[in-house]
Parts: structure tokens; C-alpha cells; sequence
């Protein structure tokens, strides 16, 4: 497993600071690319890979 | 989900650090790759299939007090959606043995007859083509087993040779299975594969009038395309294939570029892959298979395949296209869902020889499995899927088995295994390569999904 981000320690002093670092409905969760051409997915390959298999 | 559900992480996610983001990785997921900012992945951290919800959400509030159970449960569904995370069962690899697939892929080797003279061309060439009464008779044959078996799409790819020679014909073939693809409510898609060199203004129009796409061999620049790619004479073609390309370019056709990796080009496969980038042109990188009809060396050696691989990874990494084309960066790996098999040899992928006769792949022009005389000829190609044993699926090879990658390698080219280690039921001679690789192509959708990412769940 890969490392993971932790928050940064919050740190005393002018009101600014004392402010939250961390906010967490900040949190993305990306997962697709709106152009993506949606193709179908059968679970199994269907060789339509636009590629000549070497031709 | 409420407050005392447990979330737990999928098995076998692979997680890595880009940038600032965490790509998370299901191989067994249909969604694909998920990437999480900071605050995500400091979520996502806290599962560790022993806290609830409730558990998370106080963790969390100690760093940021506005935080609420929405706020945990919204990450939470987005896990959920992106296939890394399960409250109740895990997802297990059952759906794949019980998924059928819809798609034909029918490969159309339409003449025997090229104006090139490739020099690992896998076609023994011959004055030989299609007729028009074979040509239609396949199209009717293969238009009633797709009906009869659910078939719901059919890829045609009109190869040879050079289909181009041949392309009267394969208009004809359009029209034909159009019109039976109306008739029994099937959907297609036409693809011509072609070296380039014959490509004009005009046949291009007619390619776009006809929605054909087009796949185009090149395989580096100038010289290094030159070493392979070469007319009768001997002479090089690359010119003629950038012109080709241009004019694809002009008439809008939607392409892709296949680079046959070998030795003769490796080296040049960062500078092709900046020129492409360039260009906006994808792309798809297949390792050369050694066939019969080849007396030169033309296997590269595998440190050298991923030394230069990796360079050309690294180029699209910092700047990656918005389109999805990481299925065409590493030979036959497919990262399109999990899957069984490496391709769809035997099961929904057929040949039709210029003569009629079927055959399970292009690669074995004369392994002949039946004909286009026979009633039904998808019931002859799964019988005359020559695999063994019967059914082997990558669960069946070892060590593919207990690999993280098996349900997107698959094992590789069943028939480059074969060839190389005496049988089908072991991993592939480029495994080692795969595996080294595999990670590195993630990295690139891990940065597309950051640099044009949609943050929608639906």
C-alpha cells in the first residue's frame, strides 16, 4: 500500500492559521473523463482494440 | 450504510502515489481507475475493515469540526460506485465465468495481394482474393449466427493483405451488412486495416461517407519505419504512410495507429511516440510475434522493450490526451474490464480467409477450422478452437493464477505462448515485461482522470 496523505497538524498563532487545514468536503473522487467514448464492457475481451494484431 | 456499517477495502487494490493523488486500482472492478485527492485518500486510509462509520466520521472531526455524516457518507458512495470499497459482500470473480459476450469481432482477410512486402508479415502472398460470391456469402452466414447466437453488435475488420487493393469489395460488404444488420437489428462497426500507402482524397471521403474507421501501420520515423515497412522494391514507405495519415487527418476519420514493436524499431519508439502526440493521433503498441514466414531476428530483448517503452510512457504521462487509449499502450493487456481470456479466439472472434475457409486467428492462415459452407459457422469456430485444454481461461495457467494482473493480461497471446514455451497453460514470455509495465500505464490514466477528471458518480 501505497503512502497516504495525513493532515498537517493544525498550527496556533494569528486567526488565519487557526483556521482548518484539512476539509473534508474537499475530497474528490475521480473516476472518468466526461468524453470518454463509453464503450460496452462484455467481462470478456472482444478484440476491438483497433489494433492490426500486428499486421 | 448507516452509522455502524464497516467498510471494507476490495481485495487485491493497487494503490500507488501520483502527484498529489492516490490511484486505486480493482482489477476485478468494471469501473476502471479511481483517483482520490488528499482528503480522500485520508479517508480512504482510515478503512481498515474494523472502524464504522461512525469510527471515521470522529477521526475525521478531530481534523476538520465542520465535518458530518453526509459529508463521510458522499466519499463513502463514491468508494462504492468506484468498485474499491464493499460494506456488505465482496465482489468475487463469478460474473466473469457466467458473462456472455455480444460483440463479433469477424476479421475479413480479403486478398492474399499486398503492394508492400513487409518483412515480418505473417501472409504468404499470392495473386489470390476474395470473390464477390464468397464475400457474399459470408456476409449472409455470418449475419444468421449472430442472430442465432444474441449477438447484439458485429465488428467487421477488412484486412489482407491490402484491403485497399480489394476496395470495391469491401464497399459492397458494407452495403450488404448494412442492410442485414437493419433487418435483424444488429449494430456494427467497420474497421479497414491498411498500410497507408494507398489512401487518396477520394477513397477517404468514401471511408467517411461510410462511417469505416481506419487502422493505419506505422512503425517509426522515416528510416526506423523504412527498416520493415517496404514496397516490392525494397524501398521505404514511410512517406507514403505520413501522407496517408494527413489525409485521414483532413477528412476527419476516426484511426488509430498501429506500431508493430521490434528490434529494428525500439529505439525509436519515444520520438514516434512524441510525433503521434503531436499529431493528436492514438496509437496502440503491439509486440511482433515470430511466424513462419520470417527469417530475421526481429524480437527485441525485454530490458530494452521496457527501457524505451518506459520513455515513451513517460512522454504521454506529462502530457496526456484526454481520450481513453491506455488499452492500446501494452500489447495485448486490456484494460477495458476484467476478463478471462487474452482475446476472443474461439469465442467471438473469426476469420474468413479470402477462399472462405474459417479460421480461429489471422495468425494461423493455414490452421483451417471450417468453411463458410458450413450451417453455422460460429458453431465452427468453437469447435475448432484448438486451445488446450478445453476452456482454459487464465485461472487455468500458471503462475497467472495468483497474479494481481491476471484479469487484464490474461496470460498474453495464447499462441506466442505456445510457440515459445510448448503449451497454453502458462504465463506469457512477455510476462515479466508486462508486470513491470503495467503500473506505469495505470500512471497515465491516473493522470488523464486528474487532468480532465469528472467528480460525478453516475
Amino acid at each position: 500500500m501505497a503512502e497516504v496523505y495525513r493532515p498537517k497538524p493544525r498550527q496556533s498563532g494569528n486567526l488565519r492559521s487557526e483556521q482548518p487545514v484539512f476539509r473534508i468536503d474537499k475530497a474528490k473522487v475521480i473516476n472518468k473523463v466526461k468524453s470518454n467514448r463509453g464503450k460496452e464492457t462484455t467481462g470478456q475481451c472482444d478484440c476491438d482494440c483497433d489494433c492490426a494484431c500486428s499486421v | 450504510m448507516n452509522e455502524i456499517s464497516t467498510p471494507k477495502k476490495c481485495r487485491d487494490i493497487y494503490c500507488e502515489l501520483v502527484g498529489d493523488y492516490l490511484m486505486v486500482y480493482n482489477p476485478l472492478s468494471v469501473k476502471g481507475l479511481t483517483v482520490l485527492n488528499k482528503e480522500a485518500s485520508f479517508l480512504f486510509s482510515l478503512i481498515d475493515n474494523k472502524k464504522t462509520v461512525l469510527d471515521i466520521l470522529k477521526i475525521v472531526q478531530e481534523e476538520d469540526k465542520t465535518a458530518t455524516l453526509k459529508n463521510i457518507k458522499h466519499i463513502l458512495d463514491s468508494f462504492i460506485f468506484s468498485e474499491i470499497v464493499y460494506f456488505d459482500k465482496p465482489k468475487t470473480n463469478q460474473f466473469l465465468f457466467t458473462s456472455k459476450p455480444t460483440i463479433l469481432s469477424v476479421w475479413f482477410h480479403i486478398t492474399n495481394q499486398c503492394n508492400l512486402r513487409c518483412t515480418y508479415c505473417y501472409v504468404y502472398k499470392t495473386p489470390d482474393k476474395m470473390s464477390e460470391e464468397t464475400a457474399k456469402k459470408a456476409v449472409v452466414k455470418i449475419f444468421f449466427s449472430a442472430k442465432k447466437h444474441g449477438f447484439k453488435k458485429i465488428i467487421f475488420k477488412f484486412a489482407g493483405g491490402e484491403p485497399i487493393l480489394e476496395f470495391n469489395k469491401v464497399l459492397n460488404v458494407v452495403k450488404q451488412a448494412k442492410e442485414l444488420g437493419k433487418n435483424n437489428n444488429i449494430d456494427l462497426e467497420f474497421v479497414v486495416i491498411t498500410n497507408g500507402v494507398l489512401l487518396t482524397d477520394k477513397v477517404c471521403q468514401i471511408l467517411r461517407d461510410n462511417n469505416i474507421r481506419v487502422a493505419v501501420s506505422l512503425d517509426g520515423l522515416e528510416k526506423y519505419h523504412d527498416k520493415t515497412r517496404i514496397f516490392t522494391n525494397g524501398l521505404g514507405t514511410f512517406k507514403y504512410v505520413e501522407k496517408g495519415i494527413n489525409l485521414i487527418l483532413k477528412h476527419k476519420i476516426p484511426f488509430n495507429i498501429s506500431i508493430t514493436v521490434t528490434s529494428k524499431n525500439i529505439e525509436n519508439i519515444p520520438e514516434l511516440t512524441s510525433y503521434l502526440l503531436k499529431k493528436k493521433v492514438p496509437f496502440a503498441f503491439n509486440f511482433y510475434r515470430e511466424n513462419p514466414n520470417v527469417k530475421e531476428e526481429l524480437e527485441g530483448d525485454d530490458k530494452k522493450l521496457v527501457k524505451y517503452l518506459k520513455k515513451a510512457y513517460e512522454l504521454i504521462y506529462e502530457n496526456p490526451p484526454k481520450h481513453n487509449f491506455i488499452n492500446g499502450l501494452l500489447d495485448r493487456v486490456s484494460f477495458k474490464g476484467p476478463h478471462l481470456y487474452t482475446c476472443g479466439m474461439g469465442l467471438n472472434y473469426l476469420v474468413i480467409r479470402h477462399d472462405g475457409k474459417l479460421l480461429n486467428c489471422q495468425m494461423t492462415q493455414n490452421k483451417i477450422i471450417g468453411s463458410i459452407e458450413d450451417s453455422d459457422i460460429i458453431e465452427s469456430m468453437w469447435r475448432g478452437n484448438f486451445i488446450r485444454p478445453i476452456g482454459l481461461t487464465v485461472e487455468g495457467k500458471t503462475p497467472c493464477k495468483d497474479c494481481q494482473w491476471k484479469y487484464i493480461c490474461c496470460g498474453g497471446c495464447p499462441l506466442l505462448t505456445k510457440d515459445q514455451k510448448g503449451k497454453y497453460d502458462v504465463n506469457s514470455p512477455y510476462c515479466l515485461v508486462y508486470k513491470e509495465l503495467i503500473p506505469e500505464v495505470l500512471k497515465i490514466e491516473a493522470k488523464r482522470l486528474i487532468k480532465y477528471g469528472d467528480v460525478k458518480n453516475n
